[in-house]
Parts: structure tokens; C-alpha cells; sequence
């Protein structure tokens, strides 16, 4: 119920008047004397409760009357069919509304049913609602998935101009969010200060919308209570299963990346299917891939599908296809696009040592050596490790980089091989004088003796390079060091110590040469002085630093995204190219690489997207072409595949078998003022009689 | 006196009373006839045979003369009646409603003193006893109608207060009564039903014939008072605050359901019942009073 004037409702604290006055004028009673009260108190006392709860209600009945006159007084307006039933219509009231509709374009929306989509019934709803407003009224739309899409809201009396878009739009591959779309129609409503406002949610009140607002609209910013909110409503369906994920072999669910394996091998490619029914089913499934097609049947226990694996023969390169299942209500989810493609070639990292203690547990070499095998960031590179005797007759040259642990025992060994190109990393060990010197001399540095001082990695946040590797897990200020050697160098220092006050340069060290790049790291890698190798941080740490050495673009690219997140490429070389992707529907789009990297946004189909580089633009000198893929899907972690709808959404349901009744009953009001003001009139009567009333009956 | 005057008394003796209904045991003598036959007056009772020792004076030769045999004629002995005016002198017979002449004590005296001075003008012997929980008066019985006097005395001296009639006290005063003696209540019988029944059941064991005499005022029936108001028990001095509007007619139901219990247990072959509204004509209940004895 809404107010037309609602200030005669501050009137309202004086309908209880009849019970002050009551309370502060209660008249003082005549004492008179009479002869015995035994009759009268067996009278009185039967007749106690009678006489106190007629008191009362007379007394309620009073207050009800007054406050049955103010609200007449205050307009007021009911929505209810029964009012409009007994009061003519174009007592209809509220003034002029302004309506916003929310079109949900999530992909749930795309569940057939009756022979429509659930889409199709929101248009219709949307459309009978927009054709009973009148010339004073004001419409908005906007789309909304996951979030509002398309432009900012903006009031229009175009109605049939707002059907049409409406009408020309359909659901994409995004999940739904309720909470950012309602936001801004509130935010947008406010500034609104006329009509009677009104939220239209076109959707089907999918559970997974909630997740973030709950089923409260009260939380929301901007939240007006005097906002009429009304959402369409749809019954769950009978038969709905969906495709989870799948997982490969040998290849990361993350990045879809080969993990290992050589081409021409089978691949095993297990599915998990998920239902939101119970029953029993027997559901066939293809896979395709390379032009060949594969079957199979997945049986539904009412628990749990059959895990069906198809065995894919690998034949190089990149290995991209499709898995699906039979279709149901809503076919989109019963598609799985995969795409797995070839690594980069490793990189070669040379682990040499002087002295087996360095590889031995507790020890820099050891945890270096961990790092390599276990580490998931390894699998770009290929670490071989040797003692220092062997490698005098290894050609550095053929490594990317080369990891001297423990200098004290090399004793000026490999001097001549220093200056030849590549990355030569320094690890000191725990007591280390001769090998300093050696250092010393080829950094052109001058260090102190080693300082033994509880100090603290310091976060660096004055190189870009490490802000593209996420730290925010990990607390790289608790990374301690208690020995190190402190440096005097016109070397740029990649990471420093700190010991909360005062920088102690360098972590490490680095120096560019004009064969190769030398990195010292002043600290040793002994647990004895240092916490590093043991902290969670450190193969993160030490991941970014080599490939901040290196100059690599060390994040992982991932090959299967979902609809509507941003891929991320990669080209072999770092100038610049024009790249052509072409996606499922068979639009095509041009991006351009910038040091080897590209981005694409317009991934709202779910299929497999394909790029490549214009040979003539690509900048290699041998103008050759560059290719790849990637796959999108649709993200069903959020439980949009349930087509769960909310029994008890924050909104007025909306029937979609007839939506205009609905709409204008909560959207138009009767005023009932009359039925008020007959109301108190009820209530004074009601107060005459009982006041007039001898208390007779027993 | 207070309570009579000669008018009311030259009234009173003009009324035709032939005195109460009873066959007195006193040894005063008077003109109620006595259970024992051997009195001297000149109503007949009975014959019976003579056995040695009988006064030969009564001897009726006649009877002797046809029958042969000796028969004692026997006559019904006139004594006097001995009447107890018992007087409820609780703080409740002080109520007068707005529209009475006089208080139900008043009147109670009024009427008591009426009838006193009836049973006196026939000769009868009248004793007083003014009875409450915190007071009692007596006055022993006496036939002249000076006595009456000290009756007017002790009743303008006494005012109710206190409790009604406290049942031991009646039960002794009861117990020392004679037998057929007669008992005369002037009372509001304003307590709960029990002690109305306890006096009725001590009265009964005496065996005595009874008047009760309930005084009542218009105002007590019908409570007319408006507004919200505060009663004062009288006798109990408890405060109550009654809206009389709200109570009015289930009080009234429930007074006539008391009047009719009163009616029921005072009325049974020994003991008469008589309402006695105090805007009801004296006279008028006096001749009730002689019709129904």
C-alpha cells in the first residue's frame, strides 16, 4: 500500500490520543458507603475480564477510528484485485509510473519450453507490460547477465522503439547476477523524484542471481523501499543434465596446456556429467575431434553419471574439438569445447655445483633442484644439474642460464667461460671468502664481510615487471634472511632486504654484460641463515625472478576460457603484429600483438575461436604464418546449468501464462480512501455500542 | 419513646390481635394456652379418670351419675407467652439509600418497638436482645408496657456496628430460650448463603416458632447510582470501585436469587418469613404479621 499524501501519515502517533486521555484524565471515582459488598464483589469479580477487555476495545476501537480517518486523509492506494473490483476503475492511482526493465541475457534464459524459450516469454511479458503504459509514463531498459551490459539507462516514452530492441536481442553465455543490475536501476530510480517507480526483472528468478545479494533486496545500495520490484517466474525443468568440465591426460585443467607426452600418443579425455534430476538415463555422447567422431553412453544412476573417457589420437600441434551430449531443455550446456595446445620449447637452466654438500637437503642446491621437479611454473623449463668438473668441457652458451651454487668452491673456475652470453646466476654458500673475491671481481663490486642480521625480503613494488605475478597469496615480507653480504655496487638491484627501517641492498644483484647478465644473490640459501627456500612465496618469487632475468612473459596463458572472459595470447617474437581471430559463428575481429602479447574480449560465444598472425605483418623475417586456438565455455561453476529458479524471490511473481494482469495489479493501485473513512465509521459504532452496552449476558 | 408514638400505639390497639399462635411453657401467667392441662381457666380440654389424690373439685357428677365411674374434667391452663426480639445490629442495618425515610436500623426499631408493644398489650412477656460482632444488649422479658419503654432506650442508644449476628452467640442465646418461647429477627441478612443457613439450622434445633423480618432497602435491590464510584463495605470497611452501570442488572439477578434463598430457608411450619422493604407501611406489615399468626 502507498500513500498519495503521505504527510498527513506524521498525524498518525495521534490516533493513540484515546488512550493518554484515558490514562491522564481517568475521572476519580465517588466513595459511597453501602451496607455489604459480598453480593456486588461476586458480581463484580465474574464480570472483571468482561468489563476490562470492553474498556480496551472500546478504547481500540476509538484509536482505530482516528487512525483510520488519517489514513483516509493520506490517500492511500491498494494494489489489490479486490479493491479494483469493488471501486470503478479509473479510480486507478499512483501517478505517472516509471518503470525499468531488466532483461536477463544470461544463458539459463535460453531454456526451451512450451516451444519458447524462456527469453521469448520474457520479450512477451515485457512487451504486454510496455503496451499498457500510458502517454505520462516513462520506461527504461537495459540488458543484464552477470552484470548491466550495454548503455546506461535512460528514460524514454518510445515504447514500441524499446520492444523492438528488446525483441531483436537474445540470451548470451553468461551467468546471472541480480545485484549489480538492481543496484543501478535503484541508483537510477533515485533520481527520479515523480511517478510511482517500478523494477521489472525480466528473468526467470535463476538461484545462482542471488548468490551475491541474497534474497534481500534491502541490502543493496540505493535500496528504496518504495520501489515497486515485480520478476517473471519459471518452473524448474523435468529433464536437465549438463557437461561439468572435462579432464585430460596429460594436459593442466588450468591452462589446458600439455603437461608432458609426445605427439602422435592417444590422450585420454574423461567427462563429467552432472544432472538436476534424479531419474534414471542413459544419455549418448559424442566426441569430435580432427574431423572423426567418437560415441559413447553415460548412465544416470539418480546419483551420478558414468565417467565416459574417449581416447584421442594426438597428432601434433595444437588438438581441438568438441564433446556433447544428447540435448535436453537447454542444449548450450550439454557442449563441451576443449582446446589443448603445444607448449613453448623449454628453456634449458644448467645447475652446476662445487661441492655435493650444496645439493644435499637443507642446502641452496637441493631446493633449487625441488624447485625444477616439482614446482608447477617449472614446466617451461628443463633443468639439468653437475658437478663443477663435468661442466669445464659444457658450451654455457647452449643454456639459458647457468646456476654457480656454493662460489667458495670454485676457485676462479669457469672465469673464461663468464664472459660469453647467456645468464649466469650466483648462489654464495654459507661461508664464502674465496668465492666472493672471484665475484667481486667479476661484478666490479666491493662487499663487506658477511652481516649476520635478522632482515626481511622487501616487497618490490618499484619494478612493473613482478606486478603481472600475483604475490596476494603470499606474505613475501616474512621471507627472512640472518646472514648476508652487504654490497657496494652501481649495479641495479632487482630485490632488497629490509629490516623494516632500514634497505639493506641487494637480495640480488644484477649486471648486464655485453655477452650475457650476471645475477648475484648475496644471501645463501643454508637454512641455517635463511628461511627463503621453505617459505610457500619462494617458488614464486624465484619463478619471476629468473624469468625477470631472462626477459620472459613468465604468466600462464590459459587455451580454455570461459564465455565472456578476456584471452590472453602469446607470440613467439615481442614486435608488433596484426592478429586475425575468427570466432564460432564465423565473425572475425583484428587484434594487435604488443611484446608478444594480444588480448581478446569478445568471447560471449561458446565454440572454438581460432587466430592467426597476417604473414606480412608479423614481423618474423620469415613472414610466416602464426596460429592457434583457444575454447570457450560456459561457465557452470555458478550453478546456472540447474536452471534452479528461487521458490521465494525478494520480487512480486509474476505469472508468465498472463503477465499483464500481474503487472497492473502491482503496478497500478486503487485508492481506497473511501473504504477507510467507512472503516472508522465501522469502528465508531462499534465503540457506541459497546459503550452503550448493560453487560447483561453472563 | 423514639421509635413509637401514641398515635402508632393508639393504632396498634385497635388492631384485632388475638395474640400469637403458641402453646407457651412459661410459668408466667397469661393468655396463650399451656401444654399442661391442669390450668384453671374455662376452656374445656378433657376427661380422664380419676386416680387417688385429684382434687375432688373437679370431679364431674354428672358423668359419674350415668356412667358410674369417677372422671376428672380437665381444663386448658392460659399462660403467658414469652417473645424474643432479636435485633441485627451490624454496621449494615446503618445503610440508608437517598430515598428512604429512615435507616434500616431505624426502621428495624420501628417495627420491633410496633410489634413489642402489640405482644405487651396482650399481655405477653417481650425480652430484647440487639446483637453484633461488636456489641450486645439485653433486656430480659417483661409484660408491662413500661417495659416497652426501656426497649425504646436500649435501641436509640445502640448504634450497628461491627459484624452480623456472630453464629455462637445466637447458638447461646437460642440454647437458653424455653421452649415454644418465640423468636422475633429484625435483620438485612446481608451475608453469604452459608451463615444464612447456619441461623436458620440453629433456630430449627430449638424447635421454637420464628418471625424473620428482612429489612431491606430499595437502594440495596437495585443499585442506582451512575458513574464510577467506590463502595464502602460498612461493616468491613473495604474499599471497591464498581462502575454500578456495568453490574447493575447481573447484580440485580443475583439479588433476587438471594431474596428467594433467604424466603426458602425462613420458611418452613415453625418459622415465617417476612420482607420487609423500609419504604413499606409499618401498619401494613403489623397486619401481615397478625394475618399470618
Amino acid at each position: 500500500m502507498s500513500f498519495l499524501n503521505p504527510s498527513f501519515l506524521w498525524f498518525l502517533p495521534l490516533s493513540a490520543a484515546p488512550v493518554l486521555i484515558h490514562l491522564l484524565f481517568a475521572k476519580k471515582s465517588l466513595k459511597i458507603e453501602f451496607s455489604s459488598l459480598f453480593l456486588l464483589r461476586e458480581v463484580y469479580f465474574r464480570r472483571l475480564n468482561r468489563i476490562r477487555i470492553s474498556k480496551w476495545l472500546i478504547l481500540l476501537m476509538r484509536c482505530l477510528a482516528l487512525c483510520f480517518l488519517l489514513a483516509a486523509f493520506s490517500r492511500p492506494v491498494a494494489n489489490l484485485a479486490f479493491f479494483r473490483n469493488l471501486l470503478p476503475s479509473n479510480s486507478y492511482s499512483g501517478g505517472p509510473l516509471r518503470v525499468v526493465f531488466l532483461i536477463d541475457r544470461s544463458y539459463s534464459m535460453k531454456c526451451r519450453f512450451l516451444g519458447a524459450d524462456r527469453y521469448g516469454f520474457s520479450v512477451k511479458a515485457v512487451s504486454a507490460a510496455l503496451k499498457s503504459l500510458n502517454r505520462d509514463d516513462r520506461a527504461a531498459f537495459g540488458f543484464f547477465s552477470d552484470s548491466l551490459e550495454g548503455p546506461e539507462l535512460a528514460w524514454s516514452s518510445d515504447f514500441e522503439n524499446i520492444r523492438q530492441k528488446i525483441r531483436n536481442s537474445m540470451p548470451g553465455s553468461k551467468t546471472t547476477d541480480y545485484k549489480a543490475a538492481l543496484e543501478k536501476a535503484y541508483e537510477f530510480l533515485s533520481k527520479e523524484k515523480d511517478g510511482k517507480k517500478i523494477i521489472f526483472v525480466a528473468s526467470d528468478s535463476s538461484m545462482d542471481g542471488f548468490r551475491k545479494s541474497g534474497n534481500d533486496l534491502s541490502r543493496l545500495s540505493n535500496y528504496d523501499s518504495q520501489t515497486a520490484v515485480m520478476g517473471l517466474f519459471f518452473e524448474k525443468p523435468e529433464n536437465n543434465f549438463w557437461i561439468e568440465k572435462i579432464h585430460a591426460d596429460s594436459i593442466d585443467d588450468e591452462s589446458g596446456l600439455y603437461k608432458s607426452g609426445s605427439f602422435g600418443e592417444k590422450i585420454k579425455i574423461n567427462s563429467e556429467v552432472l544432472s538436476s534430476t534424479s531419474s534414471f538415463a542413459v544419455l549418448k555422447m559424442k566426441i569430435e575431434s580432427g574431423g572423426a567422431a567418437r560415441f559413447g553412453k553415460a548412465v544416470f544412476n539418480g546419483k551420478n553419471f558414468s565417467i565416459l573417457t574417449f581416447e584421442i589420437p594426438l597428432e601434433g600441434g595444437d588438438l581441438n574439438g568438441k564433446l556433447t551430449a544428447d540435448h535436453d531443455a537447454l542444449p548450450e550446456d550439454n557442449e563441451y569445447f576443449y582446446s589443448f595446445s603445444k607448449p613453448a620449447v623449454k628453456k634449458r637452466i644448467l645447475l652446476v655445483w662445487a661441492n655435493p654438500v650444496s645439493i644435499k637437503p637443507g642446502y641452496g642446491g637441493y631446493f633449487i633442484k625441488q624447485l625444477f621437479e616439482r614446482v608447477k611454473e617449472s614446466s617451461v623449463f628443463e633443468l639439468e644439474s653437475m658437478e663443477a668438473s663435468k661442466a669445464e668441457g659444457i658450451a654455457f652458451e647452449n643454456y639459458s642460464a647457468v646456476i654457480l651454487c656454493g662460489l667458495d668452491a670454485f676457485n676462479g673456475r669457469f672465469k673464461e667461460k663468464l664472459s660469453g652470453p647467456g645468464l649466469l646466476w650466483l648462489i654464495p654458500s654459507s661461508v664464502d671468502k674465496y668465492g666472493m673475491r672471484t665475484v667481486e671481481s667479476m661484478m666490479g663490486i666491493k662487499t663487506a664481510a658477511a652481516v649476520s642480521k635478522k632482515v626481511f625480503l622487501e616487497e618490490n613494488k618499484e619494478n612493473p615487471f613482478f606486478d603481472k605475478f600475483d604475490f596476494s597469496n603470499y606474505e613475501v615480507g616474512k621471507v627472512s634472511a640472518a646472514r648476508f653480504f652487504p654490497v657496494e655496487s652501481p649495479h641495479a638491484a632487482i630485490w632488497n632486504f629490509s629490516d623494516g627501517a632500514v634497505r639493506y641492498p641487494a637480495l640480488i644483484l644484477k649486471k648486464s654484460t655485453t655477452g650475457g647478465i650476471l645475477l648475484l644473490w648475496t644471501s645463501s640459501l643454508d637454512l641455517e641463515f635463511s628461511d627463503m627456500a621453505v617459505k610457500p612465496v619462494f617458488a614464486k618469487w624465484f619463478f619471476s625472478s629468473l624469468a625477470h632475468a631472462l626477459n620472459m612473459d613468465f604468466s600462464l596463458k590459459k587455451n580454455m576460457i570461459f564465455a565472456g572472459e578476456k584471452f590472453d595470447g602469446r607470440l613467439k617474437n615481442s614486435s608488433m603484429s596484426k592478429i586475425e581471430i575468427t570466432a564460432p559463428d564465423g565473425k572475425t575481429n583484428h587484434v594487435y600483438s604488443e611484446g608478444g602479447n594480444f588480448s581478446y574480449e569478445l568471447t560471449d560465444v561458446c565454440g572454438i575461436y581460432r587466430w592467426k598472425t597476417s604473414g606480412a605483418e608479423s614481423g618474423l623475417p620469415s613472414r610466416a604464418v602464426v596460429e592457434g586456438s583457444f575454447a570457450v565455455n560456459l561457465d557452470r561453476s555458478t550453478g546456472e546449468s540447474l536452471l534452479e529458479t528461487e521458490d521465494t524471490p525478494p520480487w512480486k511473481k509474476i505469472n508468465i501464462n498472463d503477465p499483464l494482469a500481474d503487472f497492473t495489479a502491482a503496478a497500478y493501485g486503487t485508492e481506497i480512501w473511501q473504504i477507510m473513512l467507512i472503516l472508522g465509521l465501522v469502528c465508531s459504532l462499534v465503540e457506541f455500542v459497546l459503550g452503550s452496552r448493560k453487560y447483561v449476558k453472563d | 419513646m423514639k421509635f413509637i408514638d401514641d398515635a402508632t400505639l393508639a393504632r396498634i390497639k385497635s388492631f384485632k390481635y388475638s395474640g400469637l399462635n403458641v402453646n407457651s411453657e412459661s410459668l408466667l401467667s397469661g393468655e396463650h394456652p399451656s401444654r399442661s392441662r391442669k390450668g384453671i381457666s374455662q376452656e374445656f380440654a378433657e376427661y380422664r379418670h380419676y386416680a387417688i389424690g385429684d382434687d375432688t373439685r373437679f370431679i364431674d357428677w354428672k358423668v359419674y351419675a350415668k356412667r358410674d365411674r369417677l372422671f376428672i374434667k380437665e381444663f386448658i391452663e392460659e399462660k403467658a407467652a414469652v417473645i424474643h426480639f432479636l435485633a441485627d445490629a451490624s454496621g449494615s442495618m446503618n445503610f440508608k439509600g437517598s430515598g428512604a425515610a429512615f435507616s434500616k436500623w431505624e426502621y428495624s426499631a420501628r417495627l420491633l418497638m410496633s410489634l413489642a408493644c402489640l405482644c405487651f398489650i396482650k399481655g405477653d412477656y417481650c425480652g430484647l436482645y440487639c446483637m453484633s460482632g461488636s456489641l450486645n444488649r439485653e433486656i430480659p422479658p417483661g409484660a408491662s408496657l413500661k417495659h416497652a419503654a426501656f426497649f425504646d432506650s436500649v435501641l436509640e442508644k445502640t448504634n450497628p456496628s461491627g459484624d452480623s449476628i456472630p453464629l455462637e452467640d445466637l447458638k447461646l442465646y437460642v440454647s437458653k430460650m424455653e421452649k415454644n418461647s418465640v423468636l422475633v429477627v429484625f435483620s438485612d441478612l446481608m451475608f453469604e448463603s452459608e451463615k444464612i443457613a447456619s441461623i436458620s439450622a440453629i433456630i430449627g434445633t430449638k424447635k421454637i416458632r420464628t418471625y424473620v423480618f428482612h429489612v431491606i432497602d430499595g437502594f440495596e435491590k437495585d443499585i442506582p447510582w451512575k458513574g464510577p464510584l467506590t463502595f464502602l463495605d460498612m461493616e468491613t470497611n473495604v474499599e471497591m470501585p464498581i462502575v454500578p452501570d456495568y453490574v447493575r442488572d447481573s447484580y440485580n439477578a443475583e439479588f433476587s436469587k438471594w431474596l428467594k434463598l433467604c424466603k426458602t430457608l425462613y420458611t418452613t411450619p415453625r418459622t415465617r418469613y417476612f420482607p420487609a422493604f423500609t419504604d413499606m407501611r409499618i401498619d401494613g406489615i403489623i397486619e401481615k404479621f397478625i394475618t399470618l399468626t
